[in-house]
C-alpha cells in the first residue's frame, strides 16, 4: 500500500512537472510496456513478460535489467556530485560580490567630487571668454589699426556668432554695434586696399578672402574684382596707345614697346586671370565669363594697337637690322599671348592675324622702298650720266645696283621666316608670307613698277630727258631681266621663302607675265634709243640742208662734214649696240624690209649710177623708173634686240630725213653734185654698219634722184671724179 | 574695222598739195596742185561720185610754176589761192578764178571736155619787201579777208572783196628774230576769226591780228621736239587744237593748259606732214606722214560730242542697241596703201566720211571711213 501510495504521489508530482512543461498525457496502451515510458506499469510489463516469453528469454531480460538498474544508479551518484560543486562555486561568488561593492561605494564617493571641480572650470572658461567679448572692440580697433587684418577678421570671425546670438541681451548689444562699427572700417579698409591701384596680387587675395569671410557674397566680389582690372588694363592700353618713341634706332624701340606691351597690359590680363582663378576658385561660370570677356575684348584691342604702334615705330627704314629686331619682338609678343590665350582657354587667332597683318604691311613697305630706291638710282643716273661711259660697264654697274637693293629688301624680309621665329614655324604664315607678301607684293609688283619705270623714262621731255646711250643701256637692262635677271631672282625667292620651284598654283602671277613686261619696256626703250639719235642726226642733216643755197653753191671739193659727222655718230652706234647686242642674222633683217624687192648689188647699184648720163636724165621717166624699182621702204619695223637692227633702223631714219629735206629745196648744177658726193660716201661707209646693203643703196638712191627731180640743171659728175673726191 | 578698198587717182607729177574745193557743197571735189620744176604744173580738180565709184578730173594749168600749197576760198568754188615757186625760184603767192567750173552740185563731167580749165591771176598777194611767202590763209567762215605768213613769220593781212579786189591791210614785225623759218600756219575760226597760229620749227605763236605787232597771245616753246609741220584748230570747240611735226607724233592741246599736251599720239614712223580735224565729227581727226602712212585716229576724248552723237528722244527706239560704248582715244585705221610720203590729207566738204591722201609720186587716194565707224557715230 505505501508503495501504491508513493506511486501515486509519483505519478502527481510527474503530472505537476508535465504540465509545468507542457507535455501533453497521452493514454496510449503500448506505452504501459515502455520502460523509459510515462505511463509504464510494472506488474503489467511483468506479467506481459512472463506470459509471454520464454524462461531463456526472461532470464536474458532479468540480466539486461540489472545491468541498466546498474548504469542508471552510477549516472545518478556522478550527477550528485556535479551539481554539489557547482553549488559551492555559487557560495563563493556571493562572498567575492559582497566585497567588491564595497569598493565600488568608495569609487563613487570619489567622482562625486570631480563634478564638483569640472564646473568650476567651466564657469571660468565662461568669464573668459566673456572678458574676450568686451575687450574684443578695443582689440579689433587696434589689429585695424595696425592693419593687421587678418587677426581682426580672426577675432571677429570667432565672437560674431556668440553676439549674434546674444545681440539682443542689453550687456551684449553694446559690444555688438561697437564691433559692427569697427567691421565697417575693416571692411572699408580692405575695399580701399581691393582698389587701391598699386595693389599687389597677395594684398588683392588677402582683401578678397577676408571679404568674404565678412560675409561679402563671392559674385559680387568676382564682379568688382573684373571692374577693377579692366579699368587697370584699359589705362594700360591708353599708355602703350600713347606710347612715343624717343627718338632711338628703330628696331630697339619696336623691341622696347613690345617689351612694354608684354609687361604691361599682357602681363596684367595674365596676372588677372591667375588671380582671379587663386582667389575665387570657386567662382560660377558666369562670373568666370564676365572676366574672360573682359580679358578677351581687352586682348582684342590690344592687339591692333600693337599693329598700328609697330608699323610706325619701324617707319620706313627696312634694314635688315630693323626686320630682324621686328620679328624678334614680334615673336616675343606672340609666344605672351599665346601664354595668355591658354590661360583664357581662347582660340582666337589674335597673334596670327597681327603678325600677317603686320608682315603685309611691312612687305609692301619693303616692296614701296624698293621702288623709290629704284626711282632714285634711275633719277640719279639719268641726271648724272656721263656720255662718256662705256654701256657695257653701265650695264653690268646698273644691274648690280637694281639687284643689290632687291637683295636687300629679300634678306630684310628673309627675317620673318627665320628657324628660330615661333611664329614662322606656323605653315599658314609661312605659306602666306612667302606667296602672296614677298612673291605677289613685293617681287611681281615691284619689278612690274620697275619695268614701267624703265618705260617711262622714254616718255620724259625737257631736262628729265635721258641721254640716249642711257636708254640704249637700260633696253639691255630690261632684256636681262627679261631673260634671266627676273627668274634668278624668283629662284632665290622660291629657295628663301619655302615655295616650291616653279610653283604656278594659288593664283600666283607667271613669271613670264613679268618678263613679258621687260620684254616690252625693252622694245620700248629700243625704239626710244633709235629715236634719240636718229632725232639728233635727222636735226644735223636738216640743219646743214637749211643753211646752204643748194642753187647757187660751188663745185664740191670734198663730202660736207656734216655727212662726215653723221657717219661718225652712225659709227658711235654702232660700237655702242654692239657692246651689248649680238650682232644680228641677215635673215633676221630680212623681215624687216620684206615688202622690198630691190635685188640690186652695191656694184650693179654703183653701175646703175654710173648709167645715169646727163643726157638721160628726164624727170618724169626718171621718176618712173624709180617707181618701177624702188618699193615702199618699211620704217615702222619693229627694233629687233640685235646691233644690226638698232644700226640699221638709225640708219633708216636719217637717210629718209635727208630725203625729205631734199625734197624740200631746189638745186642748182653743184648742188645736186654735191648731194652726189654725199650720197657716194654714205654708201661707201654704210654698208659696213648692215647687212642689208640693199634698202640704204635703195635709199640713197631714191634721195639722189630726188634731188634729181628738184634740180633746174642736172648733170651729174663723173663717177671716177666722186671717187676721187670721197677717197681723199 | 572693216577697210573699203580706197579709190586711186594717178597724176603724172609729184605734188604735195592738196585741198578740198570748199565752196562745192555737194560733190566730193578735190583740188591738188602739182610740183614739177621742168614741166608745166597745173591744177587737178578730182571729182569722186559715190555711186558710179568713177573720178573724173578737170585741169586748169599753172602757169606760174611750182605749187607747194593749194587753198580753196571757203565758200567760193571758182576762188583759190596758191603759194608758188616760178623761174625766179621765189615763194609767191596768188590769188585765182578757175573757169570753167560747174554750178554748185553739177557734176564736173557736164563741163565742156574740149574746153581748157583757165586760172586767171586776181591778185598777187607781193609785199612791198619782196619776202618769200611760206603760207596763204583764207579768212575761216566767209573768206574776205586773206592773210599770207612769210618764212621769216611776217604776217599781212589782206582785204578780199566778192568782186575781187585785193587790199593790203596790215603788215605786222616778223614774230620771231631768230632764223627759224616758217614751217605751218592756220587761222583759228573761232575767237571772231581774229587768231592765227604761226609755227616756227619747234615753237608755236597764236597772233591777234588786230594787235599783230604787240606780240604773241600765248605761245608754245618746243611744242614737238623737232618741227611742226602742221597745226589745224577743232572746228568745234574753241580751246582746243592740233599739231604735228617731225617728231612722228601729233599733239592735242588745250589752249588753257599749254603745260602739256592733252593728248600725245605717236602713231607715225616718220615725220607727220598734215593733221586735219573733220569739221562735222571733231574726234575724227588725219594724220598723214613720211612713213607713206594716213592715220585716222580718234580724239573722241576731246571732242565736241564725247559720246558720239546724243540720242534722241524718241522712246520707240529704246531699244538693247542703245548700249554702246563711246568711242575711245587712239587709231582707228592705218592707211598703208601709198608707196611714198604723204604730204596731204583733206576730208570732203560735200561728205564728211570721205577724205582724200595725196603722196609724193602724185598718187591721190579717196578714201570712206570704215562703215562701222560712221554707224556707231551717227546712230
Amino acid at each position: 500500500m505505501s508503495k501504491e501510495a508513493t506511486e501515486n504521489d509519483k505519478r502527481k508530482r510527474n503530472n505537476l512537472l508535465s504540465q509545468y512543461y507542457g507535455i501533453t498525457k497521452e493514454k496510449d496502451v503500448e506505452n504501459l510496456f515502455d520502460v523509459d515510458g510515462k505511463h509504464f506499469n510494472a506488474d503489467a510489463y511483468v506479467d506481459k513478460l512472463v506470459q509471454e516469453t520464454s524462461l531463456k528469454q526472461l532470464i536474458d531480460k532479468e540480466q539486461e535489467l540489472v545491468r541498466e538498474i546498474q548504469s542508471l544508479d552510477s549516472e545518478m551518484q556522478t550527477l550528485v556530485y556535479e551539481n554539489y560543486n557547482k553549488f559551492i562555486l555559487a557560495t563563493d561568488t556571493i562572498r567575492q560580490m559582497k566585497s567588491d561593492f564595497k569598493t565600488m561605494e568608495d569609487e563613487m564617493e570619489k567622482l562625486d567630487r570631480r563634478q564638483q571641480i569640472t564646473k568650476l572650470s567651466n564657469i571660468h572658461e565662461l568669464l573668459k571668454n566673456l572678458q574676450f567679448l568686451f575687450d574684443l572692440p578695443t582689440k579689433l580697433k587696434s589689429s585695424v589699426e595696425e592693419k593687421n587684418y587678418s587677426l581682426a577678421v580672426k577675432y571677429y570671425a570667432k565672437s560674431e556668432q556668440v553676439l549674434k546670438d546674444f545681440g539682443d541681451h542689453p550687456s551684449f548689444s553694446g559690444i555688438q554695434s561697437d564691433c559692427q562699427e569697427i567691421v565697417t572700417t575693416l571692411r572699408k579698409c580692405l575695399k580701399d586696399q581691393f582698389v587701391r591701384a598699386e595693389v599687389t596680387s597677395r594684398e588683392l587675395e588677402e582683401s578678397v578672402t577676408l571679404l568674404s569671410k565678412l560675409g561679402e557674397s563671392s559674385t559680387s566680389l568676382a564682379l568688382e574684382f573684373t571692374v577693377i582690372n579692366k579699368g587697370r588694363l584699359e589705362k594700360d592700353l591708353d599708355d602703350l596707345s600713347s606710347y612715343t618713341t624717343s627718338g632711338e634706332n628703330n628696331g630697339e624701340a619696336v623691341l622696347a614697346f613690345i617689351e612694354k606691351c608684354c609687361n604691361t597690359a599682357l602681363n596684367n590680363a595674365a596676372l588677372t586671370i591667375a588671380t582671379f582663378n587663386n582667389i575665387f576658385p570657386l567662382a560660377s561660370a558666369k562670373d568666370n565669363e564676365g572676366l574672360i570677356d573682359m580679358a578677351v575684348d581687352v586682348i582684342n584691342r590690344l592687339c591692333p594697337v600693337v599693329k598700328t604702334k609697330v608699323v610706325e615705330i619701324i617707319g620706313l627704314e627696312m634694314s635688315e637690322g630693323c626686320c630682324l629686331s621686328l620679328v624678334a619682338a614680334l615673336d616675343k609678343f606672340h609666344r605672351r599671348l599665346l601664354a595668355v590665350q591658354r590661360l583664357l582657354m581662347s582660340d582666337n587667332q589674335w597673334s596670327s592675324i597681327l603678325i600677317t597683318d603686320v608682315a603685309q604691311i611691312i612687305s609692301n613697305r619693303a616692296a614701296e622702298n624698293l621702288v623709290v630706291k629704284w626711282t632714285q638710282e634711275l633719277q640719279g643716273w639719268r641726271d648724272s650720266w656721263n656720255n662718256d661711259n662705256q654701256p657695257h660697264g653701265s650695264v653690268k654697274f646698273i644691274e648690280g645696283a637694281l639687284i643689290e637693293h632687291i637683295h636687300r629688301t629679300l634678306v630684310a624680309l628673309t627675317a620673318f621666316v627665320g628657324n628660330h621665329v615661333t611664329f614662322s614655324q606656323d605653315y599658314q604664315f609661312r605659306q602666306t608670307f612667302g606667296r602672296r607678301h614677298v612673291r605677289e607684293g613685293v617681287f611681281i609688283m615691284s619689278l612690274k613698277k620697275l619695268s614701267i619705270m624703265l618705260s617711262n623714262l622714254c616718255n620724259a621731255t625737257g631736262k628729265d630727258n635721258a641721254s640716249p646711250t642711257l636708254i640704249l643701256v637700260l633696253s639691255r637692262v630690261a632684256i636681262d631681266f627679261n631673260q634671266n635677271l627676273a627668274q634668278s631672282l624668283l629662284s632665290l625667292i622660291e629657295e628663301q621663302f619655302d615655295i616650291p620651284a616653279g610653283f604656278q598654283g594659288d593664283n600666283l602671277t607667271p613669271i613670264s607675265a613679268v618678263t613679258a613686261d621687260f620684254k616690252q619696256a625693252s622694245q620700248t626703250l629700243l625704239q626710244r634709243y633709235v629715236q634719240s639719235e636718229s632725232h639728233v642726226l635727222v636735226q644735223m642733216i636738216r640743219k646743214s640742208m637749211d643753211s646752204r643755197d643748194w642753187l647757187t653753191t660751188s663745185e664740191p671739193r670734198s663730202v660736207r662734214p656734216v655727212i662726215k659727222r653723221v657717219l661718225e655718230e652712225i659709227s658711235r652706234v654702232d660700237s655702242h649696240a654692239a657692246q651689248l647686242y649680238e650682232e644680228g642674222s641677215r635673215k633676221d633683217r630680212s623681215s624687216d624690209s620684206s615688202r622690198r624687192t630691190h635685188h640690186s648689188s652695191r656694184m650693179q647699184q654703183k653701175s646703175s649710177w654710173s648709167s645715169l648720163g646727163p643726157s638721160q636724165l628726164d624727170s618724169s621717166l626718171l621718176n618712173n623708173i624709180q617707181k618701177l624699182f624702188s618699193e615702199r621702204i618699211d620704217l615702222s619695223g619693229t627694233v629687233e634686240p640685235n646691233k644690226g637692227s638698232v644700226v640699221m633702223a638709225v640708219i633708216k631714219i636719217c637717210l629718209k630725213g635727208f630725203l625729205e629735206c631734199v625734197r624740200l629745196k631746189t638745186f642748182g648744177k653743184y648742188g645736186i653734185q654735191q648731194i652726189q658726193v654725199d650720197c657716194y660716201y654714205l654708201q661707201l661707209f654704210l654698208w659696213r654698219f648692215t647687212f642689208d646693203e640693199n634698202l640704204v643703196h635703195s635709199l640713197l638712191d631714191e634721195i639722189l634722184s630726188s634731188a634729181v627731180q628738184r634740180c633746174l640743171e642736172p648733170v651729174l659728175m663723173e663717177p671716177g671724179v666722186v671717187e676721187l673726191i670721197c677717197e681723199r | 574695222m572693216e577697210e573699203e578698198a580706197p579709190i586711186i587717182y594717178g597724176l603724172d607729177f609729184q605734188a604735195r598739195s592738196l585741198c578740198a574745193q570748199y565752196g562745192e557743197t555737194e560733190m566730193v571735189r578735190f583740188l591738188i596742185g602739182t610740183q614739177s620744176l621742168k614741166s608745166e604744173n597745173s591744177i587737178h580738180c578730182v571729182e569722186y561720185d559715190e555711186e558710179s565709184v568713177l573720178v573724173s578730173k578737170f585741169v586748169y594749168p599753172h602757169p606760174l610754176g611750182e605749187i607747194w600749197q593749194t587753198n580753196a576760198h571757203p565758200n567760193q568754188a571758182d576762188i583759190i589761192s596758191t603759194v608758188h615757186k616760178g623761174q625766179n625760184q621765189k615763194m609767191s603767192a596768188t590769188i585765182y578764178k578757175m573757169s570753167p567750173v560747174p554750178s554748185n552740185g553739177q557734176s564736173i563731167d557736164t563741163l565742156d571736155p574740149t574746153s581748157h580749165g583757165q586760172l586767171k591771176a586776181i591778185a598777187s598777194l607781193e609785199s612791198s619787201d619782196e619776202k618769200e611767202v611760206a603760207k596763204v590763209l583764207w579768212q575761216p567762215n566767209d573768206g574776205n579777208k586773206v592773210v599770207t605768213v612769210s618764212t621769216d613769220s611776217q604776217i599781212n593781212l589782206w582785204d578780199f572783196s566778192n568782186d575781187g579786189k585785193v587790199q593790203n591791210a596790215i603788215f605786222s614785225e616778223p614774230l620771231c628774230k631768230t632764223h627759224n623759218q616758217v614751217t605751218a600756219a592756220n587761222w583759228s575760226p573761232h575767237h571772231g576769226t581774229n587768231q592765227v597760229a604761226v609755227a616756227m620749227e619747234t615753237n608755236l605763236q597764236v597772233v591777234d591780228l588786230r594787235s599783230v605787232n604787240k606780240g604773241s597771245i600765248y605761245n608754245i616753246e618746243n611744242a614737238h621736239i623737232e618741227p611742226i609741220r602742221d597745226l589745224d584748230f577743232n572746228p568745234n570747240r574753241q580751246y582746243y587744237m592740233a599739231t604735228c611735226g617731225d617728231d612722228g607724233c601729233v599733239k592735242f592741246w588745250d589752249v588753257r593748259n599749254l603745260s602739256s599736251p592733252v593728248l600725245n599720239r605717236h602713231d607715225h614712223y616718220h615725220w607727220v606732214w598734215q593733221v586735219r580735224y573733220n569739221v562735222f565729227h571733231d574726234q575724227l581727226v588725219l594724220s598723214a606722214g613720211s612713213d607713206a602712212r594716213v592715220v585716222l585716229t580718234s580724239a573722241a576724248s576731246l571732242s565736241s560730242e564725247p559720246f558720239g552723237k546724243l540720242m534722241s528722244d524718241d522712246k520707240d527706239n529704246d531699244d538693247d542697241e542703245d548700249v554702246r560704248s563711246p568711242l575711245a582715244d587712239g587709231v582707228i585705221t592705218a592707211y598703208e596703201e601709198h608707196e611714198d610720203s604723204v604730204y596731204s590729207v583733206a576730208w570732203s566738204s560735200a561728205d564728211s566720211w570721205t577724205f582724200a591722201s595725196l603722196s609724193y609720186g602724185g598718187r591721190l587716194l579717196i578714201h570712206r571711213v570704215p562703215r562701222s565707224l560712221k554707224h556707231s557715230i551717227l546712230f
